[in-house]
């Protein structure tokens, strides 16, 4: 897993890749339901719960 | 323990808000409308969670059947979060890297700007293209039978034997 930064929905990469448990998390940003933009490295430091669902 | 929650809605916010709504989330929820996660973590299908360490390691992962209103699920959390060692640390199947599917999500981002000016019709066919390229992309997949049958999806229960009917058709 590398570490490429991803932004914007931008893929820096278009590789699709695995991400197993002992590796680091890829970070990515995300805008919120209310628009503001949120980085999965604004929780380093904390323990996070990342779940993906969706409406359908 | 801080939850993240994204939402996998190419049809964006307004779609995922009242589910937010009804959970009475406290947690922040992103919107990931060109599943460039699915793509970034390598799943195909949801619900998913991975659990991540304060230096941002994964230490635990779930491809399927995890949603933090279940208590399975929050028992999971739970346990690590009060500093257990989980007994298994990955659960569920990884998604086969390939060249499909970075194709079809492709299509699906493709497909989306369409959508976005109005195109319905046209992202629709793109949309049909990378589910025929990669039919295990469920992600895309049932975002488009969600845009085609919003009636299946978002008035009252979501109808999952419509749904099983819909993949034995292969659609």
């Amino acid at each position: 897993m590398d570490k490429t930064f991803v932004t914007g929905g931008i893929m820096a990469t278009r590789t699709s890749m695995v991400v197993n448990v002992g590796e680091e998390a890829p970070d990515f940003a995300l805008p919120s339901l209310d628009g503001n933009p949120i980085k999965l490295s604004d929780y380093r430091g904390k323990k996070v719960v990342l779940f993906m669902w969706a409406s359908w | 323990v801080e939850v993240l929650s994204v939402a996998m809605d190419a049809q964006g916010a307004e779609r995922a808000r009242p589910y937010v709504d009804k959970a009475r989330a406290t947690f922040v929820t992103v919107v990931d409308e060109e599943n460039m996660l699915g793509q970034l973590y390598g799943f195909r299908a949801i619900p998913n969670g991975f659990l991540i360490d304060e230096q941002g390691v994964v230490r635990y992962k779930k491809l399927g059947g995890f949603d933090v209103r279940k208590a399975e699920t929050s028992s999971v959390v739970q346990r690590w979060a009060a500093g257990s060692d989980l007994s298994e640390s990955a659960v569920g199947h990884d998604t086969q890297s390939g060249s499909e599917l970075s194709e079809s999500n492709a299509l699906l981002r493709q497909g989306l700007e369409l959508y976005r000016k109005g195109d319905v019709a046209e992202a629709i066919a793109l949309w049909r293209k990378g589910v025929e390229l990669d039919p295990a992309n469920y992600i895309l997949r049932k975002q488009v039978w969600a845009v085609e049958n919003p009636d299946k999806f978002y008035s009252g229960d979501i109808d999952y034997i419509w749904q099983k009917e819909q993949t034995e058709k292969g659609l």
